[in-house]
């Protein structure tokens, strides 16, 4: 620490030195050393008062900060060693350290529902691989045919690191990966078939609706022959077995730059079978996600050729499917770690 | 982009019913934001009037009291507006009647007959506000019809429309929909009509010869900013009000009606897509060395220019400008310059209509804030061959409501001329995209609807891709085209063929989920946090700043509490502990399963290594019986039995503190009550008691204790079955004074090796660990269960045993009690 003050500097070497030899904290905080230079403040000449006043201020932080480490130190010898290959402590039984009652446990909901989201998939054939937590430009958007500058990009509030990282805002950010990792596929006839759960980041003030932190599910699946038909009839499956109903689906343009043609997508509300309620705004009918045909430039971006090969991919977002399934009334609460919300799942 | 329904009537039939149309919108347009129903604000008793008598108020100076045709008899109507004379042409809002402002802010005002200082009002003349037509409050509004007094209002000025507000969004890579225009071929083509675009709608449109003579001069210097400038001079300018009917559609889009001139360019705009910019010539000329000049180019160093919206700005350094041969007098495509606006003496005008590279109007809105009508169109890149179309369409609007000459010849500056590739395809190509059976006729006559010129020749149909769309360049931007008019949800729906192969889930992800039912069932919760954490959470957990520089900062973060992302997940896990102990939990353990970034570990595609870890916290507020470690510790033994996989404790000195991960890991723990686990002899991570920092600065309470292992590379293994015997087993404890100086584990191992025989199984379980006083060495129990699967053991084999063991222990100085 530098003090302009003689008077303070010399304090403080004195009561820094008292305090490392072990003299009591309470004693050096209280000590007539200190309270002498508060004394002195009205002492100094007009233009020097503030600054000398914000320094003992300063300079009694510090002392207070040093006490409380040299306090927690002296608790930390206190703790002796212990034998840490032992199952349980010294004058202590199994019984102490017998681990909480399953009643005590719970997995979040949302991992929770996306272990059900996967298994429909797998039984779907798709396979399930996760997404990167951050990633470069290339993959967040170079590889997803939108080109530097592009307005497109205004819709993605992206995180972004010194380094020019991106948190991504989307699991698309995988696309290219599992296309390249998967391509060696089509040569033998198979379909690439992939899902890719993960967490995305989107920067925009959080409130019961929005968070910063979301969870997706995106889903490529590339072969010989593949539809627009054979994408609604996927999302449509999928979502009448996570509902365990029935459902209506219907489309409406939308423009991805990575899909051609690019879709939102609704489903018939499963909640109150299209007669309305607060879920689906009465309006009957939920958007639940957006897709597309994949642009033949991510395609080939992916050395796949676009001319052979067509495919389809989707993304949704799993927060908000288990917020309706649950009645979940504040997005917020799912990375609360409260146990008053996470009981509820037990 | 508000469509209003009454526009797209000019140029195309619409025969679907409001919840049809704006169904259809929906699914084949884009997603619709909002519905108005503009007609609903004018009661049909509002009608056209004729002042018949025009008077003074006898007792109040600024009211004048008028006798009005309503054409259903004479009525006496006062009003704070003294201008009007015998004949004008008044709306007029009768008595029972909401007022259409007041109906649109959703509180309807009813006009009641009511005395104005001795004389009966019997109703109300609208201004232009409070009839919609534009936010003019200034005195009654003057029609300009030649309707008889009766006629309805809302007929005479087609305001019986619907404004369906379409989102922006669906639209970046439609320019022209950015139009009413193009809204309107493409709702033709949706019906599965031929649209038929205007006259002028041509991309060689002509302009009226000019009859004076205001020359410019324009000069391009960035073509590659702004591919084509045209422009053309106009004189003889009266400004004044636009047509009511302009400024009514103007004002149902959410446009403002200002006066004639900068409302044809609006006008103009919002139906071709097209912005253009009004300049005064005049101003021009003063700006500019001799005459006219116009030159489009970058701006000079330290240059500033005033905008429209009163902002003084130094545009950077790229920014397209328009300028004078002298100084700065419009951001390209942007916002127009104050120094050379259109006013209430203008005279002249120069008429622009330019096309500006989407990437740097983008930049410059950015860098600017600037975000005009014009910024959302060119921003999506508007067609430069466009131009002279609008220009066409605007000079015949101000010739009509402006009484303009038109002065100069076309001046087109268009350097960069490029024509756009026909587009050819197959049937096929369609069909097999979209599951669908189309002709190549029946395809080229979808196309052909929305004027997308398309011929078939045998299987294959050649599009023309015509002069307003840039957005149309591979066979696959038609295949939208195709299957979005004939409409997605017309298409035959399948669930794709498969093999009967199973696609699973990584192993990682399987993992990840057995460990979560495997913690859960062991009283465990599993939560989620954030990545992002502040610096104040790496104070709390003690990191030094060389810690703190590993991680990656977040340049545009929300908040200083998410500026970071984090290096290992434990503090985010334990900096939820004390928030459960305030809402009354005590005793619960907390886990998560998430990933950690640091700068110094980098894979092969230059991106830091994501390491999946596992991070788990107990907590007990409650007097809990020696060190807490010992809970987490049984927590990691736990699960390492029920993965199959071994474990073993060393001290924290073997772990890795070398990586970030560790360093910070291990740094929250207490030095003497820490150790580095490792699973199938590889490292995996650190459990420990948190030092008394680590629970003060996270107010947590004394028993508090926790783990972090990379479970990257974690491979549950199979344990075998072990056959159970038929004959019973014979259960032996076991106490053995052990000096410190042998650690637990090491004591068990040898008890286990020393027991180990051919003829039995013998199971050593540790029962307890006692330590009579401070200075004694430790009486630790073991109880050993015997089992053969051949036969009853007897006593005195298993005495022997014991006695053996008792034996080979004392060799290093252990003594049985």
């Amino acid at each position: 620490m530098k003090f302009s003050f003689d008077e303070i500097a010399n304090v403080h070497d004195e009561l820094t030195a008292q305090l490392e030899s072990g003299e009591e904290p309470g004693k050096v905080l209280k000590s007539d050393a200190l309270k002498s230079l508060y004394s002195l403040i009205p002492k100094q000449a007009d233009n020097d008062k503030a600054k000398f006043g914000q320094e003992v201020n300063s300079l009694k932080q510090h002392l207070e900060e040093l006490a409380s480490s040299q306090a927690n130190s002296l608790d930390e010898q206190k703790l002796g060693p212990i034998d840490i290959t032992a199952p349980f402590d010294v004058n202590s039984s199994p019984a102490d350290v017998a681990l909480l009652p399953a009643t005590e446990g719970s997995v979040h909901p949302l991992n929770r529902e996306l272990e059900r989201v996967m298994s429909i998939f797998e039984s779907m054939g798709f396979a399930p691989v996760e997404s990167r937590q951050l990633d470069d430009d290339y993959h967040m958007f170079g590889a997803l045919n939108f080109p530097a500058d592009h307005p497109a990009r205004d819709d993605y509030d992206t995180f972004m690191t010194d380094s020019g990282l991106i948190a991504p805002a989307h699991t698309s950010t995988m696309q290219n990966r599992v296309l390249i990792e998967n391509r060696n596929k089509l040569a033998k006839g198979e379909n690439i078939q992939i899902v890719v759960p993960g967490r995305c980041f989107r920067n925009e003030d959080v409130d019961a609706r929005h968070e910063h932190t979301l969870h997706q599910v995106e889903g490529v699946m590339v072969g010989r022959g593949i539809t627009v038909g054979h994408l609604i009839g996927t999302l449509q499956t999928f979502l009448e077995s996570f509902y365990g109903t029935k459902l209506k689906v219907k489309t409406q343009p939308a423009y991805f730059p990575f899909v051609e043609p690019g879709f939102e997508f609704s489903m018939s509300c499963p909640f109150c079978d299209q007669k309305g309620c607060k879920v689906c705004s009465h309006e009957g009918w939920i958007e639940i996600l957006g897709c597309g045909m994949i642009h033949p430039n991510v395609l080939r971006e992916a050395d796949i050729d676009a001319k052979e090969f067509t495919g389809f991919a989707w993304g949704f977002g799993l927060d908000r499917l288990v917020m309706m399934q649950y009645n979940v009334d504040d997005i917020r609460w799912f990375h609360s770690g409260k146990i008053e919300f996470l009981e509820q799942f037990s | 982009m508000k469509l209003s329904l009454k526009w797209v009537e000019e140029f195309t039939t619409v025969d679907l019913n409001r919840d049809e149309l704006v169904r259809r919108i929906g699914s084949q347009l884009g997603a619709v934001e909002e519905v108005e129903d503009w007609g609903s604000y004018y009661d049909n008793s509002i009608v056209v009037a004729e002042i018949t008598k025009a008077e003074d108020h006898p007792d109040a100076d600024k009211l004048g009291v008028y006798e009005v045709n309503t054409g259903d008899g004479k009525v006496t109507v006062c009003a704070g507006d003294k201008t009007l004379n015998e004949g004008d042409k008044v709306g007029y809002i009768p008595p029972g009647t909401a007022v259409p402002s007041s109906v649109k802010d959703g509180e309807p005002f009813v006009i009641e007959e009511r005395e104005l200082r001795g004389v009966m009002s019997q109703g109300m003349m609208g201004s232009a506000k409070e009839l919609l037509m534009s936010d003019d409050h200034e005195g009654v509004l003057k029609l300009d019809t030649d309707e008889a007094p009766g006629a309805s209002l809302s007929k005479v000025y087609d305001l019986d429309d619907l404004i369906i507000d379409i989102e922006n969004k669906m639209f970046t890579h439609r320019p022209d929909l950015f139009g009413i225009l193009g809204l309107a071929r493409e709702l033709a083509g949706i019906q599965g009509q031929a649209f038929k675009a205007p006259e002028w709608y041509v991309e060689e449109a002509t302009l009226p010869k000019p009859s004076a003579d205001l020359p410019l001069e324009v000069k391009i210097e960035v073509p590659e900013l702004c591919p084509r400038f045209t422009a053309i001079t106009f004189t003889d300018i009266e400004i004044k009000p636009s047509p009511i009917k302009v400024q009514s559609y103007l004002t149902r889009v959410g446009l403002r009606p200002i006066n004639n001139v900068v409302d044809t360019t609006n006008f103009g705009m919002y139906l071709t897509g097209q912005p253009t910019h009004a300049f005064d010539y005049d101003k021009v000329v003063e700006r500019s060395k001799d005459g006219a000049a116009i030159v489009v180019r970058k701006p000079n160093n330290g240059e500033t220019i005033e905008l429209l919206d009163g902002r003084k700005i130094e545009p950077h350094s790229d920014a397209a400008m328009v300028a004078t041969d002298k100084e700065l007098i419009s951001v390209g495509g942007s916002i127009g310059g104050a120094d050379t606006e259109v006013d209430i003496d203008t005279k002249n005008i120069v008429l622009e209509a330019a096309s500006w590279d989407l990437y740097s109007i983008r930049r410059t809105s950015f860098a600017h804030g600037i975000f005009t009508d014009a910024v959302t169109r060119f921003s999506k890149g508007q067609s430069p061959r466009q131009a002279v179309m609008a220009l066409s369409m605007m000079s015949d609007m101000l010739v009509e409501n402006a009484g303009a000459k038109v002065a100069s010849e076309l001046i087109d500056e268009f350097p960069k001329h490029a024509k756009t590739a026909d587009i050819s395809f197959t049937d096929k190509f369609i069909n097999t995209r979209l599951g669908s059976s189309f002709s190549p006729v029946e395809i080229a006559t979808i196309l052909n609807n929305v004027e997308l010129s398309s011929a078939v020749e045998g299987d294959t149909v050649t599009t023309t891709v015509p002069f307003w769309r840039t957005d149309l360049t591979i066979a696959e931007d038609l295949l939208e085209e195709v299957g979005r008019l004939h409409g997605y949800d017309n298409l035959p729906i399948e669930v794709p063929p498969r093999l009967s192969k199973p696609n699973l889930r990584t192993y990682n992800l399987r993992l990840k989920g057995e460990i979560r039912e495997i913690l859960a069932a062991a009283g465990a919760r599993d939560i989620l946090t954030y990545n992002f954490v502040s610096s104040d959470l790496f104070k709390k957990a003690g990191y030094p700043q060389e810690l703190v520089d590993t991680a990656y900062r977040i340049r545009n973060s929300l908040s200083p509490e998410l500026e970071y992302m984090r290096i290992s997940i434990l503090p985010s896990i334990i900096d939820k502990v004390n928030p459960n102990i305030r809402s009354g939990h005590d005793t619960f353990t907390l886990f998560e399963i998430n990933k950690s970034h640091n700068q110094q570990q980098l894979d092969e595609e230059k991106l830091p290594v994501e390491h999946m870890s596992l991070g788990l916290a107990v907590a007990s507020a409650q007097d809990q019986k020696g060190s807490p470690y010992y809970q987490a510790k049984a927590y990691i033994d736990h699960l390492c039995l029920e993965l199959g996989l071994s474990v073993t404790y060393r001290p924290e000195s073997d772990g890795d503190r070398s990586t970030p991960l560790g360093h910070s890991v291990a740094s929250l723990f207490s030095t003497n009550r820490q150790a580095a686990v490792e699973i199938e002899g590889n490292f995996a991570g650190f459990v420990g008691e948190f030092s008394v920092a680590t629970k003060s600065r996270f107010k947590l309470p004394a028993y508090s204790a926790g783990f972090e292992l990379n479970i990257d590379h974690l491979t549950r293994k199979q344990q075998d079955y072990r056959p159970i015997s038929r004959y019973p087993s014979t259960t032996q404890d076991v106490t053995l004074e052990t000096p410190d100086s042998v650690d637990f584990a090491d004591l068990a191992t040898l008890v286990s090796r020393s027991l180990e025989n051919a003829e039995y199984e013998a199971l050593v379980q540790a029962l307890d660990i006692y330590r009579p006083d401070e200075n004694s060495p430790r009486r630790i129990t073991f109880r050993v269960i015997f089992r053969s699967a051949e036969r009853t053991l007897k006593t005195t084999e298993i005495n022997q045993a014991i006695d053996a063991l008792a034996s080979r222990v004392g060799e290093i100085g252990i003594t049985r009690i």
